[in-house]
């Protein structure tokens, strides 16, 4: 049984691979082909984007403006400023997601030509890609799902559970290290 | 009308010889199997026939088979594989199944050709993807081969004893190399010609449809045949659809890659690659994070 699923999975996964290569455009991927940047052009585009940024997010993402409207708006003016943060905060992870987008794509158009290509290099720049991918994601749920003025309020709360769960860890780990005549007896 | 006498004399004929024929890429056998009129099978065989003649001729009147000669080579076969399977059915039936075995692991054969020259045209031209390809080939191949070596030895997955179990473990392994392939070129976009990505799609269809195919005829048997026989020859003129439509006009696809020979230090774009995603994950982190 195992092994007429893995065949048939090994099947399914090339016959997609190949539909979706058949439906990849030949001239978006020239596109991918220009010259790198120069690094100070990446690292003034980085800074400006940087700036302005800064403030907005925490705007955005700060409690100060919802407190606000929560006390002096009616309930119609309080829906209308969710869902504006929440279009504002979705073009902002949009943005991130292009930036590290862009990112891989610069670098596999351009390492693909190169004969020193190292595969953990390769590997390890694919995994960090995936962990930026996947945090979007994680992002974008909480954003459709509470909002964005609640991504930091989660944030806190998990960095509060984790805080808990290491100071709990230490201490069993404490308890286990002391030798066996300092325990009480009952 | 020609064609339809021609379809009942062929279902008459396998009547009288008290059994259904050996499942091929062709169509006309086993039609008392299915309730479909012969006459469609008959024409989906006519039709698959008539469109590999074309892909020959275009390609020998053009002069670009020798592009891809393992590729002409294969269809070549398989013309003649069919035209020669329906003599013999017709005028000489029990050599029927010996060279239709025969035959089909001789396209086999030439089928690994097919995918050796589809992974030199498409990263023949990308050293750095083609060498991690070719190590990640290995890699996977060493591992089915060592698992199936293993199984057998335990008893757990004994070794194929039939032809389809044959047929279908020999393309499956044809599939994780068009797997292979598919994901780095996916993966590191590589540009691809007009006719390799035809010939890429199709065969890799053409691949994958079989492995499905034989896997379940393998498990299910004898209730599964009804639905192969009408599944294979379909799959397979569809195939042709594909090749011939790819390959109607050349295009090697050498001019889309032509502005990436700059030599640039691996190095430095490993480090600009990392500065980007560094960049996009302190911006998730800004946003998370007063």
């Amino acid at each position: 049984m195992i092994g007429i699923l893995s065949l048939s999975a090994v099947a399914l996964l090339l016959i997609g691979l190949l539909l979706f290569l058949l439906r990849r455009s030949e001239a978006t991927l020239s596109s991918d082909l220009s010259p790198l940047g120069s690094d100070d052009e990446l690292s003034n585009a980085y800074e400006s984007f940087e700036a302005c940024c800064g403030e907005l997010l925490d705007r955005m993402f700060g409690p100060d403006d919802w407190d606000f409207v929560l006390n002096c708006a009616p309930k119609q003016v309080q829906r209308l400023f969710l869902s504006e943060r929440k279009e504002l905060a979705r073009y902002w992870l949009c943005q991130v997601r292009i930036r590290a987008k862009t990112a891989m794509r610069i670098h596999v158009a351009h390492a693909r030509n190169s004969d020193k290509l190292e595969p953990f290099l390769e590997l390890r720049l694919a995994i960090d890609y995936l962990m930026v991918r996947a945090k979007c994601e994680l992002v974008a749920a909480v954003l459709s799902l509470r909002g964005p003025m609640a991504l930091r309020k989660m944030i806190k709360q998990a960095d509060g559970l984790s805080d808990q769960l290491t100071a709990l860890l230490a201490l069993v780990s404490k308890a286990d290290a002391l030798p066996s005549h300092t325990r009480v007896r009952r | 009308m020609a064609l339809g006498r021609f379809a009942s004399q062929l279902e008459e004929c396998s009547k009288r010889k008290g059994r259904l024929l050996k499942p091929s890429l062709s169509c006309y056998d086993l039609l008392p199997a299915i309730n479909m009129k012969p006459s469609v099978l008959w024409s989906v065989w006519v039709l698959g026939v008539a469109l590999e003649s074309l892909l020959l001729v275009r390609a020998v009147a053009s002069r670009w088979w020798r592009r891809y000669p393992f590729f002409f080579a294969y269809v070549a076969s398989v013309f003649v594989q069919e035209v020669s399977l329906l003599v013999i059915f017709l005028l000489k039936f029990k050599y029927y199944a010996s060279f239709y075995w025969y035959g089909e692991f001789i396209s086999l054969l030439i089928g690994c050709g097919v995918s050796w020259e589809i992974f030199r045209q498409v990263l023949g031209r990308f050293p750095g993807a083609g060498r991690m390809a070719r190590n990640v080939l290995l890699f996977a191949l060493i591992m089915v081969c060592t698992k199936g070596v293993v199984d057998a030895c335990n008893g757990s997955a004994p070794l194929p004893s039939t032809a389809i179990e044959l047929e279908r473990n020999l393309r499956a392994i044809q599939a994780v190399s068009l797997i292979v392939l598919a994901v780095f070129a996916t993966y590191y976009a590589i540009p691809m010609g007009r006719n390799i990505k035809g010939i890429f799609v199709g065969y890799g269809l053409f691949i994958g449809t079989s492995v499905m195919t034989l896997t379940l005829l393998a498990a299910l048997g004898e209730t599964f045949q009804k639905v192969w026989v009408f599944l294979q020859p379909f799959c397979y003129a569809a195939v042709l659809g594909i090749w011939c439509t790819a390959l109607w006009k050349y295009e090697d696809g050498r001019q889309l890659e032509s502005q990436a020979k700059i030599e640039e230090d691996y190095q430095s774009l490993v480090l600009v690659a990392r500065k980007g995603l560094l960049q996009a994950r302190t911006f998730l982190s800004k946003g998370m994070r007063p």
